[in-house]
């Protein structure tokens, strides 16, 4: 059983109980007949491997189209004629980026705090790899920070931090489109630019929703709920209450809990706010310039 | 690991008999094990078990054996189970709806804060008590439950399996916890007496 498992839970003492439940087990019978048609089966593909393929029985063309040794032949003679428009496709599309690449490039790393690795939809890219870590960004649908944050920034819209350990998904930043997030877990910290268009960015968590109009604000996504913390203009929250969309200003906080209970509206939190100000003033430099 | 090892990982995917025996030993009591906790019934366990194997039999060869194996042998097995469910819909369609309705759910709240008497009750008893108290869990908690405790798969690699994210899946897995700890509770009186 997993050691860490209790940590993880929010009852360890029922972790405690299932160590002694028992996998189900099958009858003997059951086990070793069909151990023996398993194993029967290997004899039969190394029997119809080595038969050669004259001997096969005749497949179905969707078979033969699904089959890779089905499909060489025919891979076989493409291949002459298939070449130069793959290498001149290729050639078009190195050009095509390079020429291009400045002017498509949407978001820019401003911050890596400290260094360390990020995976980038499945990518593990550490943050020494500027190029690959920028490219990967720009179509991000997914970022996962690990012990160190994360900051990025998308034109003059927006700066997006991420602090460590933080997991983000369904990264939408259409150009002409309302922007949405979605923070699985951990910290993730905005605050907009001289160019945001107002309530155009959504960042969803499971516990709420917000609507953002233009200000500095952070999501920490915790064990028992989501903290939005705002030090800047006003968010829209709708915490799932049921009170649908309400507004949260400069100060103030709202938790909401995962369990659904009532959520909670109070001052800010300095553990959150502290590094809010400090993006808000880096975010205040980077445009001033 | 013997789940990591290059040269078993190798030839199981060229269906090396000797690899595929291993493999099967390595799997079977967890496939039979996580199957049986769905279906319930052992006939139907035994059959949906055999079409495991004989997916996993002609599709190995398609396995990336730089991936963990244990993902994609469970990703087979959970997908037999739908198949199994779809096939018996007119039968069962109330459990094929509880395998992904279960979010929806509200949230159980335990009845007690402590087990008392459940540790009282002698293991045998106890695992039978057990046991129930899983089957009665709602499938997709059941699933849940099953993958990260007894086959000590991530979260994120469950979440992966049940079209989920990381953090449905933790709480489902809570979720799974709570509503099992609210089983056993009603059970404790009628089996264990209520011997605190």
């Amino acid at each position: 059983m997993k050691p860490e498992s209790s940590s993880e839970s929010r009852d360890p003492e029922m972790e405690r109980l299932l160590v002694r439940a028992l996998r189900p087990t099958a009858s003997p019978a059951f086990r070793a007949s069909l151990k023996e048609r398993f194993l029967a089966g290997a004899d039969e593909v190394v029997a119809e491997d080595t038969a050669g393929s004259a001997e096969r029985a005749p497949r179905s063309a969707a078979e033969i189209r699904t089959d890779p040794r089905g499909s060489i032949p025919e891979r076989t003679r493409l291949f002459p004629f298939v070449w130069p428009f793959v290498l001149a496709a290729s050639v078009a599309f190195i050009l095509h980026f390079f020429l291009t690449r400045d002017a498509v490039l949407r978001w820019r790393v401003v911050g890596t705090n400290g260094g360390g690795e990020y995976i980038v939809d499945g990518q593990r890219i550490h943050s020494s790899e500027t190029g690959r870590l920028l490219d990967a960004v720009q179509t991000a649908h997914e970022i996962e920070t690990m012990d160190s944050g994360l900051r990025l920034q998308l034109n003059d819209d927006l700066v997006l931090e991420l602090g460590p350990k933080t997991r983000v998904s369904s990264l939408s930043f259409p150009p002409a489109n309302i922007y949405s997030i979605y923070a699985n877990v951990g910290s993730v910290r905005v605050t907009t630019g001289p160019t945001f268009d107002g309530n155009r960015l959504r960042v969803l968590t499971d516990d709420m929703e917000t609507a953002v109009v233009g200000t500095t604000f952070g999501i920490d996504v915790e064990k028992i709920g989501t903290c939005l913390c705002c030090v800047a203009g006003v968010v829209e929250c709708d915490a799932r209450d049921g009170r649908g969309m309400q507004p949260t200003e400069a100060g103030k906080m709202r938790f909401a809990f995962h369990s659904g209970a009532k959520p909670m509206l109070g001052d800010a939190v300095s553990k959150h706010t502290e590094p809010l100000e400090s993006l808000k003033s880096f975010a205040s430099a980077l445009w001033k310039k | 690991m013997e789940e990591r090892d290059q040269d078993f990982l190798s030839r199981l995917v060229a269906r090396d008999r000797d690899a595929l025996g291993r493999f099967y030993e390595l799997f079977f009591d967890r496939i039979y094990g996580y199957v049986r906790r769905l279906v319930v019934e052992d006939h139907l366990a035994e059959d949906v078990t055999q079409d495991v194997f004989v997916h996993i039999h002609r599709s190995i060869q398609t396995f990336d054996s730089a991936r963990d194996l244990s993902p994609w042998v469970f990703t087979i097995a959970a997908n037999k189970v739908r198949d199994h469910w779809r096939s018996r819909r007119h039968h069962d369609a109330l459990r094929e709806t509880s395998l992904d309705g279960d979010d929806a759910r509200p949230l159980v709240e335990p009845v007690d804060g402590a087990l008392g008497p459940l540790f009282d009750i002698e293991n045998r008893e106890l695992r039978a008590t057990l046991d129930a108290a899983i089957g009665e869990l709602p499938v997709g908690m059941r699933e849940t439950l099953v993958l990260r405790w007894f086959e000590e798969l991530p979260f994120d690699e469950i979440g992966r399996m049940i079209g989920r994210n990381e953090t449905a899946v933790r709480k489902r897995y809570s979720r799974a916890l709570a509503e099992l700890r609210v089983n056993l509770e009603k059970r404790v009186g009628t089996v264990g007496g209520g011997n605190a």
